[in-house]
């Protein structure tokens, strides 16, 4: 008699289970391909895989470790990429080409001081660089920051020597004494915070455009390739939901988040949590008003920015990539 | 058999064995200076062997070699060697070449690029001197190749079959150069052929070497007379001298016919 | 009736020709739209870029910078790799105490380098000199060993006959009777130097083509990225020219 009830509620629970799915779990789970890295902007993308979100939305997510924006951003033109979040300093320069075969479809979050400009040896202001060597990589979100402080302390091009190091060798680089000063993001950012002697000149609130439209060097935006998009309408918005409460995740419960990134990361638990609290993790209903907003004149004046520092030839309109299609319900 | 007096090359119980192969075997002998010698025999009694040991490119395995009072243990140039194919520096010309062993002396250039044309024109090659060898034919390769060694007055000249690869009249052109060379600088040479002809046209001696091991079977003096034109060479002592050395040279070529047939 | 044999004229006319050709095949592919400009640009943006490039300074900036470089590398590694070589062709023993130490670098690329050259040189220019002596220096070395090796040795039996004692012999003899086989392999060499000039490059430059290359492809700006890849081809083959030239000097006595 007892075991009657039990019985019948598992029945029930497990049928209304079942009605709250959507319908692409009954059908054949679908493969798309990301492309992402250790970086916070793909904690949501890897959070909904290592959650189980994806999986209960019927999508496979194959994952692509990518070292540069470019590269990945090569990829989603190439076709080997479906979706991808990317700085969008890589999105703009194809976009400035003309180059048509993504849309951005959503903003993941808004960061501060998740990169910056950190020096050694007894530099302790922007104004000590002058006629020292400063390691970065070129073409990234850090090289524009780099642009823009040295640009409003009034240096001339040639008064800071800047060197292109890739991300991956500027922790030796700082640690051997081959560079003064590196400019880095998280996680080669927190290393080299880490090392002795060295001093935070400045971080990316301290981005020009961060004190006026709170849009930092490198804002993310979440892409997908427009072929894909258009044959898959569905998956692209079910795997935005499923990405969406990956958010919520971390925004609600971030040491729960913070346990299942440290394996995409190796950070030690103290800096992945500080992580996941330094953004400002965004939900789908923010997205409507983000993609049509202010933010988007602040990319636009990002996109100005970049031709003004000769980054790239010409400065595209922003919102002719805009998708908002997939956002909603 | 002697001519006047000194001993140029003594060579002393000469052995060369190469493991168990004996190139030769006991091999003495006394050249004097001035000699014409001649050392005649098959393909592979070793006469090339001898000639290495003498130059010093060689060590010998048993015996010595004394050179002009000096024990030969290392390469002289006292010994200038003329090989078959020549040896001449393609990257320098005639007179460079010529010139060479007095650059290696450390002899100022002026005067040795003077030297040098003198050997030049005395193997009448005037005019050649600022060609490479590969514009060369193969007689006058081989005259450079005697001015060369001529230039860095040497006490022996030897020769090794230099005139084989050579077509007949070449060969009897530059077969009379070199006995009037021979004639006016009285240098002690020694000569390898396989030619009779050769032999009797050219020497003061004769040495006839035996199959392997070899060792000196025949010593004959050469008593033709100078010069040896058509005349001697058609003279009944130039077919007696044949003919002695024409059956010594037969039976030694089938021993070693036989002996490499096993 | 026997043809008569082309020509030369009438060859490079052909050969211009088919370049001609190639050109304007590429440029009507990439007007027609069948390429996407930002895959392939038409070689009249590549042009429009050299020539934008030349006026404001930069193009031959780049182009001296990667050519430095490759020089420096390069010539450092002959100036030891010829004397140590003909050292190794000569003396048996000196060969066998090397020939470990050779096997072992030998098959090492250069951008393996790059790690422990920074350590020890840092960001600097002799750093990328390093990049390429590295990739150069074991099998110029190599080369040298050969070619010396190949040496006529009755022309040593006769140079010592004439009284050349050993280093008058490597001096003399070995190093001009091997020169020919040396500078054919040194025009491999040289090819072999521009690889490691741009893997020096994607690390630590400013300039270069191998850096032009790399930020351009950072921005998809491919016309930069073709036409560094030209620059590279057309400096290569001046420097191949200017090689032949000294080749015909010094070799004069092959013909």
């Amino acid at each position: 008699m007892f075991v009657q009830r039990r019985d019948f509620i598992q029945r029930c629970a497990l049928a209304s289970l079942t009605a709250a799915l959507p319908l692409g779990a009954l059908a054949a789970a679908q493969g798309l391909n990301y492309g992402g890295s250790a970086w916070l902007g793909h904690y949501p993308a890897y959070l909904a895989m290592s959650e189980g979100y994806l999986k209960e939305a019927g999508i496979v997510q194959d994952w692509q470790m990518f070292g540069t924006s470019s590269a990945r951003m090569s990829a989603v033109m190439s076709g080997g990429v479906d979706i991808a979040c990317t700085g969008i300093v890589s999105a703009l320069a194809l976009m400035s080409r003309g180059a048509r075969h993504f849309s951005i479809i959503a903003i993941p979050e808004n960061f501060g001081r998740v990169e910056g400009i950190v020096a050694r040896n007894g530099i302790k202001s922007i104004a000590d660089l002058k006629g020292k060597k400063l390691g970065v990589t070129f073409a990234s979100s850090a090289h524009l920051l780099v642009l823009d402080v040295l640009d409003r302390a009034g240096f001339k091009p040639n008064d800071v020597t800047v060197l292109n190091v890739p991300a991956p060798e500027l922790p030796a680089a700082m640690q051997s004494g081959q560079i003064d000063a590196a400019a880095a993001w998280t996680p080669q950012f927190d290393s080299i915070l880490r090392q002795s002697g060295v001093t935070l000149l400045a971080d990316d609130t301290r981005f020009s455009l961060y004190e006026s439209h709170k849009v930092t060097p490198g804002p993310d935006v979440l892409v997908v390739r427009k072929a894909f998009a258009q044959k898959n309408p569905a998956l692209v918005k079910a795997y935005l939901k499923a990405y969406f409460r990956a958010s919520e995740l971390l925004r609600d419960k971030p040491e729960e988040a913070a346990r299942a990134l440290s394996k995409l990361t190796q950070l030690p638990a103290e800096d992945q949590m500080a992580s996941v609290k330094g953004a400002e993790w965004y939900t789908l209903a923010q997205q409507a008003q983000i993609l049509q907003g202010p933010y988007m004149e602040g990319l636009q004046k990002l996109a100005d920015l970049l031709v003004k520092h000769k980054q790239i030839d010409k400065a595209p309109v922003v919102k002719d990539w805009i998708d908002a299609s997939f956002i909603g319900a | 058999m002697n001519q006047t007096g000194k001993t140029m090359i003594s060579i002393q119980g000469i052995s060369k064995h190469y493991g168990d192969f004996k190139a030769l075997e006991h091999v003495d002998l006394e050249i004097e200076k001035g000699e014409f010698v001649v050392l005649l025999g098959a393909s592979g009694c070793g006469k090339s062997t001898l000639l290495n040991l003498v130059t010093g490119f060689d060590r010998p395995t048993g015996g010595r070699i004394v050179v002009n009072g000096r024990e030969v243990n290392k390469v002289d140039p006292h010994c200038g060697m003329v090989f078959q194919q020549y040896a001449l520096f393609p990257w320098l010309t005639v007179i460079d070449n010529v010139a060479f062993g007095l650059k290696m002396k450390g002899i100022a250039k002026a005067e040795r690029l003077e030297v040098a044309q003198r050997y030049i024109e005395m193997v009448g090659l005037r005019g050649f001197e600022q060609k490479f060898p590969s514009a060369l034919s193969g007689g006058m390769r081989q005259r450079v190749s005697i001015a060369r060694v001529l230039a860095n007055d040497p006490d022996v000249i030897l020769l090794d079959e230099p005139f084989a690869a050579l077509d007949a009249m070449t060969r009897q052109v530059l077969q009379d150069e070199l006995l009037q060379i021979y004639e006016k600088s009285k240098k002690t040479i020694i000569f390898i052929t396989h030619s009779i002809d050769e032999a009797l046209l050219l020497s003061t001696r004769m040495l006839i070497m035996s199959a392997r091991p070899g060792r000196v079977v025949m010593d004959i003096h050469n008593d033709l007379p100078l010069p040896r034109n058509a005349e001697v060479q058609l003279s009944p002592r130039y077919n007696e001298l044949k003919s002695q050395i024409w059956g010594t040279v037969q039976s030694e070529v089938m021993r070693s016919l036989q002996a490499s047939s096993h | 009736m026997i043809a008569k044999p082309p020509s030369r004229a009438a060859l490079l006319g052909t050969s211009a020709a088919s370049v001609v050709l190639f050109l304007v095949v590429w440029e009507a592919c990439c007007r027609a739209g069948l390429v996407d400009p930002i895959f392939l640009p038409p070689p009249s943006a590549v042009l429009a870029k050299a020539l934008q490039m030349m006026g404001e300074g930069t193009l031959l900036g780049n182009v001296l910078a990667s050519a430095r470089r490759v020089m420096m590398g390069f010539l450092a590694a002959t100036a030891i790799a010829i004397p140590l070589g003909i050292m190794l062709g000569t003396s048996t023993y000196a060969r066998a105490a090397f020939d470990p130490i050779l096997s072992f670098l030998r098959p090492l690329p250069s951008m393996s380098w790059i790690p422990l050259s920074l350590l020890w040189f840092g960001i600097t220019e002799t750093q990328k000199y390093s990049i390429v002596f590295m990739g150069t220096f074991a099998p110029a070395l190599v080369y040298v060993i050969e070619a010396t090796r190949n040496i006529d040795p009755l022309l040593i039996r006769a140079a010592q006959n004439l009284g050349a004692s050993r280093w008058q012999v490597m001096k003399e003899v070995i190093l001009p009777g091997s020169l020919a086989q040396i500078l054919s392999g040194l025009k491999v060499i040289l090819g072999l130097a521009w690889t490691c000039v741009i893997s020096a490059e994607l690390v630590a430059a400013r300039e270069g083509l191998g850096f032009l290359i790399m930020n351009g492809k950072e921005f998809f700006q491919t016309e930069v990225v073709v036409l560094g890849m030209v620059l590279i081809s057309i400096t290569v083959l001046l420097t191949d020219f200017v090689f032949r030239l000294i080749e015909n000097r010094v070799l004069r006595w092959q013909r």
